[in-house]
């Protein structure tokens, strides 16, 4: 078991350098914040200037080792743009994404297991076949344009909820059920066939033999059997509404990373959009070796795999 | 039991009170983006200064008619050299922390406004030295004569409190900004919002009419309609024209078009890659520019909205004379018989760069440039790159003879482009003519405007005589204003200029 951990740590730590090394490079590709930054009329020695003090003109492998040894100390730099630590500004915008997050698992939690459950104990009843639509435009439907359409529904035309923002419990609703849509969509297709999958079982044959009614059957014996699988499905998912959520809280004005990393990306600001990729790759990577790990501890198969 | 009843009258008290603030006249207004900073020489982009000047005053201002009036300063002189401006300043003026607005804090706002921190301290450097006469008076110097240096002043110097500044440092006081303007700053939630209340104590007792401003971070355009649409904003810029058109006829809600100060062109180049080409001929770079169907291209493209070009001294900027100065026609025989006469009766090949994407439907009007111009035998070639490598280098060593871009104004004439475009040696200058050279440096030095004015004016007759771009559009800009708004005039540079304005009931 110790080599186990010891081998899935180092890759972790592996596919962490990994993704710090590429988003290094990408994002030097996408602009020169000399030529945004610096007023178009500026003479030629002002650019120098600008880039001399931002460090910009040093060789790219030395500001390469400059940024890694600032990240081994927690160090991102400072925002060119705000001038002040990147990682700063990272934990200013982290809660309002967390949030919507889990608004959205929430959300796709909320609808996906019931339906599923009861579309899977009665697979081509009615329930199922709307289960399969909802599912399937949970997958198809694009995010960006499911938000817009909720806006101009339930925003601009019914009122019910607030168009942007982050004032109250309200403002969370449409943009918590775009940003869940689509792994409602996924959530629900997993469950209908984890349950088929349970359905075919002994136990349950048994269960239903003792007589016990349909919803107790499915309350007590198939939901627990299909909610080991489901919660790490959870959890990949979670980190996948942390990186996805950019068009969402674009689309809402919603104050988390998604949007700083939109303006980030616009503005060049390399420091800062290196620190939000690092931390998103970061919890996305801890969450999979937290994963892995348990499958580890709870399956001894995988430790040899 | 009497403490029980006070403690609730003080609750309800608090609970009226807050009600009524939150129902007195505060404005709501969009910003695109989150502004870097609240403090003026850090706040880099328009967004930034749209939100940062409620805060301040400057010592002067430019009004909608391009006319410079006093604000902090009652009036001023300049000195026969042209290098001295001698301030009078107001008194009895404070900053919203009490301190007295005096003559240092002129000093103090060039001093740290200059700091190698900033993005782009040129703006203060341009003076030499600013040196407190008295408390009330402030002498400004420049090294050289410089015609707008009363209009970059009034753009970029923000009056900041001296003593607050040296006590703070500018990062803490980027954090909590203070100025004398009329609103005062509340709180900043990042990437959310920015809340300003009215000075009750500003200069100008007449001012401001609203409660308070609130302005509200908004990245999509749609939703900044949807927004204006409910009146959870009531104002909204940067709109497309399609989002303009489809608010057309909704209740309560004005959709708001000027001419934005912008001029988009296609360059031609004498140096680099321009070297040897026909465009050497005048002849060819005028029939260029008849040969463009620029009309056609606003039509299709802008759905009509934008302007064409008739220069680069634009509608609203100074020396602009519509009767002298309109726009190149669209000519294609005489485009021809130029080219013949130049010795290109069958046209020529050439390469024109393309900032892909780098401005709304630029890739479109690239195209049609370059469809334009095959209708008088001049194969052009669109080199399409990424604004990456576009812009980071100095422009004549990328690209070909003839390239896209274009050029924004806020100080309400040409001066900055004309320089930026064609002193040689900046960074964007690839045709170099002495005499335009000296004509703009003459231009720059002039400080009195109906002189300066006309050498405007005679400039435009030499660029289109001796083209050295093809002069393409204006654009139109949208914002979306609710019709409760009163007194809101947006300067054409996509300025918002809350100063005076007011809710109507």
């Amino acid at each position: 078991m110790v080599g186990y951990v010891i081998r899935k740590v180092l890759e972790s730590l592996g596919l962490m350098l990994g993704v710090l090394i590429l988003v290094f490079f990408l994002v030097r590709l996408t602009g020169d914040p000399v030529a945004l930054m610096v007023p178009k009329d500026a003479p030629q020695e002002q650019r120098e200037v600008f880039a001399e003090r931002m460090g910009l003109n040093r060789p790219l492998p030395v500001q390469f080792a400059d940024y890694l040894g600032g990240v081994l100390r927690g160090d991102f730099g400072d925002s060119l743009r705000q001038k002040r630590p990147a990682v700063e500004i990272v934990f200013e915008r982290l809660r309002p994404t967390l949030e919507l997050a889990l608004g959205a698992l929430a959300f796709a939690a909320l609808v996906a297991i019931p339906l599923g459950l009861a579309a899977g104990m009665r697979p081509h009843g009615t329930i199922d076949r709307i289960a399969r639509g909802v599912g399937l435009a949970g997958q198809t439907v694009p995010n960006y344009w499911l938000g817009m359409l909720l806006i101009v529904l339930f925003a601009v035309e019914l009122r019910w909820f607030p168009v942007f923002g982050r004032d109250s419990w309200r403002s969370m609703v449409l943009p918590a059920v775009s940003l869940g849509f689509a792994g409602m969509g996924q959530l629900l297709r997993l469950t209908r066939s984890a349950v088929l999958e349970v359905r075919r079982s002994d136990y349950l044959r048994t269960a239903r033999a003792k007589g016990l009614p349909a919803s107790r059957l499915a309350w007590m014996h198939v939901l627990p059997n299909v909610a080991i699988p489901l919660l790490s499905i959870l959890g990949i998912q979670f980190t996948y509404l942390l990186g996805g959520s950019v068009y969402i809280e674009s689309v809402f004005a919603w104050p988390g990373l998604g949007t700083l990393l939109e303006n980030a990306i616009r503005d060049t600001d390399f420091p800062l959009v290196q620190a939000i990729t690092a931390f998103i790759a970061f919890v996305a990577i801890a969450v999979h070796l937290v994963t892995d790990l348990l499958y580890g501890l709870i399956d001894p198969r995988m430790r040899v795999a | 039991m009497r403490t029980f009843r006070q403690a609730i009258t003080a609750l309800l008290a608090a609970v009226l009170t807050a009600g009524a603030f939150a129902q007195g006249d505060v404005l709501k207004v969009s910003l695109s983006s989150d502004p870097t900073s609240l403090y003026m020489p850090r706040a880099a982009d328009r967004t930034a200064g749209n939100a940062s000047w409620p805060l301040y005053d400057s010592l002067v201002y430019l009004d909608a008619d391009g006319e410079l009036k006093p604000q902090l300063a009652t009036d001023w002189t300049i000195g026969s050299d042209g290098l001295t401006y001698t301030f009078n300043l107001r008194e009895g003026v404070t900053f919203h922390n009490g301190e007295a607005f005096t003559a240092d804090d002129v000093v103090a706002t060039w001093e740290f406004g200059s700091d190698d921190s900033n993005d782009y301290p040129g703006y203060y450097t341009v003076a030499s030295s600013v040196e407190a006469v008295d408390d009330y008076t402030v002498r400004i110097t420049t090294a050289e004569p410089n015609a707008i240096f009363l209009t970059t002043l009034s753009k970029n110097w923000a009056i900041i409190p001296g003593d607050y500044m040296r006590e703070v440092g500018i990062d803490a006081f980027a954090e909590a900004p203070i100025g004398t303007g009329p609103f005062k700053f509340v709180s900043r939630t990042p990437g959310e919002r920015i809340v300003m209340e009215a000075n009750e104590d500003y200069w100008d007792a007449s001012l401001p009419y609203l409660d308070g401003v609130e302005f509200r971070i908004i990245p999509d355009p749609s939703t900044r309609v949807a927004a204006v649409q409910t009146g959870d904003v009531h104002i909204a810029n940067r709109l497309t024209p399609e989002l303009a058109e489809s608010l057309d006829g909704q209740d309560g809600v004005n959709v708001l078009t000027y001419l934005n100060d912008r001029v988009y062109y296609v360059a031609f180049k004498n140096v680099g890659a321009g070297v040897g080409t026909p465009l050497e001929d005048a002849r060819v770079r005028q029939a260029l520019n008849l040969g463009v169907d620029r009309f056609g291209i606003n039509e299709a493209i802008f759905s009509g909205f934008a302007n064409a070009a008739p220069g680069f001294v634009l509608e609203g900027n100074l020396g602009f004379d519509e009767a002298a100065m309109a726009p190149f026609p669209y000519d294609p025989q005489r485009a021809q018989e130029l080219l013949a006469e130049a010795g290109y009766p069958d046209g020529f090949d050439i390469t024109m760069g393309c900032p892909a994407d780098g401005y709304v439907n630029i890739n479109e009007v690239c195209q049609a440039v370059a469809q334009s111009l095959s209708g008088i035998g001049v194969n052009v070639e669109v080199d399409y790159q990424t604004t990456n490598t576009y812009w980071s280098e100095p422009q004549y060593a990328v690209t070909g003879p003839m390239y896209v871009d274009s050029w924004s104004s806020e100080v309400g004439e040409a001066l900055p482009r004309l320089q930026g475009a064609l002193i040689p040696g900046n960074y964007y200058t690839t045709w170099n003519d002495a005499k335009f050279e000296s004509i703009i440096n003459e231009i720059d030095q002039t400080v009195d405007r109906s002189e300066r004015a006309a050498l405007y004016q005679d400039l435009h007759v030499m660029m289109r005589e001796d083209p050295p771009f093809i002069y393409m559009y204006q654009p139109v800009i949208f914002e979306a204003v609710n019709s409760a708004v009163e007194g809101y005039q947006p300067l054409p540079a996509e300025e918002y200029n809350l100063r005076a304005v007011r809710l109507a009931d």
